[in-house]
């Protein structure tokens, strides 16, 4: 997991999968720099994933909840096309998420590219 | 090259044993010399059927070509040399009558005619050739399964064919084509079932992925019925490309569709739609930045 500074916003960037350390430690990561470094938005960059099962992408929309009550907002990016067959093929509930398909696209949208 | 039954599997269905084959060898030595007069018949009889205009009338010599193939063809059949060669020989015929569309019926009567021609030959020299009854059974077997090989190829072409056009078809039925920069139209028509929106749903995303379209028009005007399932089904691909960054909107509702919609109590939740394309592009143009002013000024009308 690496995480970048851009401005107030803060790109998490997963690896090819999300283990249980590696969801920990975008947590952390995340949390930390909303609470105390100015981070207004934080961008999980996916585009790497090959998979991602129910339960962790639960994981992820309850990171984006906490994100959420400590005053930020998320955004997902780049999630691979099997990735979204399953996730939707499973009815989970895709509600209010804001995703992008390159980080480009993302930063564009929130006013964060130069 | 698909995997086939094995020859000694085949001719062991057909019940063909080495004495068949050496009867048939045997009954070879007398009746070679009635193939002249065998393929005349064969002809004589053709001659009443319209398939014989069909393919003959307008090729006189086709017809002097196809009766020297035949000619050869039943020698080789009293050779009975039941190998690789004999088989690969019989489907290459398969191919040709697969290729002309010969019917099913023709050549099966066409065989058993040839069968019947060469059983009665057989027994009218019957003097000559011992056990003149086995032959004529031994003989019998061995056409039925010339036959069976010649026709189970003609089925497989023809199973190709039909596979090939249905693909052809599918792959038609699902044209998601870029529009303009970073906007996508797919055009559905006909009647949906789940293998389609399933398709519709690997294609759409892909072309997403591919060409990083911001926006999907879905446009359902020639959809030709609407229920509970092709419904959440369209909503489920909606919510998928938004996952992907991109956002879909549905053009073409008629005001049955509404209704029904409405009166099935599905939630189309936050998808947005729209009864023309025209407003629909219009949204999309918009969507991807594209100036109001570029637009014109004769917009969709109100009313």
């Amino acid at each position: 997991m690496i995480s970048t500074r851009i401005r107030d916003g803060l790109v998490v960037t997963a690896g090819t999968e999300l283990s249980d350390q590696a969801l920990l430690g975008m947590t952390e990561t995340a949390l930390e720099n909303v609470r105390s470094n100015g981070v207004r938005t934080v961008i999980f960059e996916l585009s790497a994933l090959r998979v991602l099962d129910r339960a962790e992408f639960r994981e992820i929309r309850a990171l984006q909840q906490m994100i959420r009550m400590l005053g930020a907002n998320s955004v997902l990016v780049g999630l691979r096309p099997g990735i979204v067959m399953y996730l939707v093929e499973f009815d989970e509930d895709l509600s209010g998420i804001r995703a992008y398909q390159t980080l480009e696209d993302a930063l564009d949208a929130l006013g964060l590219s130069a | 090259m698909p995997l086939r039954t094995p020859i000694a599997e085949i001719l062991a269905k057909f019940q063909i044993e080495p004495a068949d084959i050496s009867r048939v060898r045997a009954a070879g030595d007398v009746l070679r010399a009635e193939l002249p007069a065998h393929i005349g018949s064969f002809y004589d009889w053709m001659e009443q059927h319209r398939e014989y205009k069909l393919y003959f009338a307008d090729h006189p010599t086709r017809l002097a070509r196809v009766k020297e193939m035949q000619m050869s063809h039943w020698h080789t059949f009293f050779d009975a040399e039941l190998d690789e060669r004999w088989f690969t020989a019989r489907r290459h015929v398969g191919g040709v009558h697969a290729h002309i569309d010969l019917p099913h019926d023709i050549y099966f009567a066409g065989m058993s005619m040839s069968g019947k021609s060469l059983v009665d030959r057989l027994r009218r020299g019957a003097a000559d050739i011992a056990d003149a009854d086995e032959t004529a059974n031994s003989l019998i077997k061995l056409v039925f399964l010339d036959t069976f090989v010649v026709i189970e190829e003609i089925s497989r072409i023809q199973k190709e064919k039909i596979a090939a056009s249905s693909k052809t078809l599918l792959e038609m039925s699902t044209p998601v084509t870029p529009i303009w920069e970073g906007i996508l139209l797919l055009p559905l028509i006909g009647i949906i079932d789940s293998e389609r929106t399933q398709d519709v749903m690997t294609k759409t995303l892909d072309r997403i992925a591919e060409t990083r379209a911001k926006v999907f028009v879905l446009d359902i005007s020639g959809v030709a019925a609407m229920d509970t399932a092709v419904a959440n089904q369209l909503i489920k691909i909606t919510k998928a490309t938004q996952l992907m960054g991109c956002e879909t909107i549905i053009s073409g509702v008629s005001p049955a569709i509404a209704r029904t919609l409405v009166e099935l109590g599905v939630n189309i939740g936050e998808v947005r739609t729209t009864s023309t394309l025209r407003d629909s592009f219009e949204l999309a143009l918009r969507a991807v930045g594209v100036d109001r002013g570029l637009l014109g000024t004769n917009g969709p009308a109100k009313s």
